[in-house]
């Protein structure tokens, strides 16, 4: 390590700016598009941990954009860099995952907006991904939305046309008691 | 009562896939089954409160089962503990 490294660090580039929201069609039985890309039904992730729906039913976005967005409003339970968990004020527990075998670049080509006990509302910035990272490291990219706690409801049904692109914030999951 | 702790290998940690893992065993049992980390505790088939622990590689992860079949239980589940 040089002298002079102690000053480099100094200069290391500012938090980014956080990205504005967006307009969320959010209702207290809806999850929002988390990205604006094109949905994709559960089974078809590329993962059967997630196709499986051992993490909860939902479903799956390819992204058309880098901003990753809460799908509901509530309270940050977990955020680990890829992934980010929500639990929702209306009773919907949702674990927004970016990728898959992304836990392995470590917070790389991750940006995080939100931290542990974080109010957040529908449509607010929570992550932003670096897409050319992913797909350096061989990863797909698709940006998954699960009911974690999927058991508590009778159905969580897709809402959005599978295959159909969407802004990010549109409705596309819906649950009932 | 049965008890047994793991420590986990994995550099990523206690992530989505292991926790998918522990949270599928967990609901073939009817015992209570819970880990902890430090003073964090879950319920093992509350998807979210898993991630929660935050349990790093390194941490030791104790797991508690109690109920009718606690014994199967905990042998099952410790077979998932392979993170």
């Amino acid at each position: 390590m040089g002298l002079f490294d102690v000053f480099k660090k100094k200069e290391a580039p500012a938090a980014p700016d956080t990205p504005a929201s967006v307009a969320a069609e959010a209702a207290a039985d809806v999850l929002c598009a988390p990205v604006a890309g094109r949905v994709i039904k559960m089974a078809d992730v590329p993962d059967p941990v997630f196709s499986g729906e051992v993490l909860g039913k939902g479903c799956a976005v390819w992204p058309e954009e880098d901003v990753v967005y809460a799908p509901v409003s509530g309270t940050v339970t977990v955020t680990m860099g890829h992934a980010v968990g929500i639990q929702g004020n209306d009773g919907v527990e949702v674990l927004v995952h970016v990728g898959v075998d992304t836990v392995n670049l470590q917070g790389k080509g991750f940006t995080g907006y939100v931290k542990q006990g974080d109010a957040v509302k529908a449509g607010q910035p929570v992550i932003k991904m670096d897409r050319s990272v992913i797909a350096e490291a061989g990863y797909a990219d698709c940006v998954v939305l699960a009911v974690s706690n999927t058991a508590e409801f009778s159905s969580v049904e897709l809402t959005a046309e599978p295959e159909a692109t969407v802004a990010a914030g549109a409705a596309v999951l819906k649950v009932s008691k | 009562m049965v008890a047994f702790s793991h420590v986990v290998l994995d550099p990523a940690g206690f992530h989505a896939r292991p926790v998918a893992a522990v949270a599928a065993a967990a609901r073939e049992w009817e015992s209570e089954i819970e880990l902890a980390v430090a003073d964090r505790r879950s319920s093992a088939r509350d998807l979210m409160g898993l991630m929660a622990l935050d349990a790093r590689r390194g941490d030791e992860i104790a797991v508690t089962v109690a109920g009718p079949d606690e014994r199967e239980a905990a042998r099952a589940l410790q077979a998932v503990f392979t993170f």
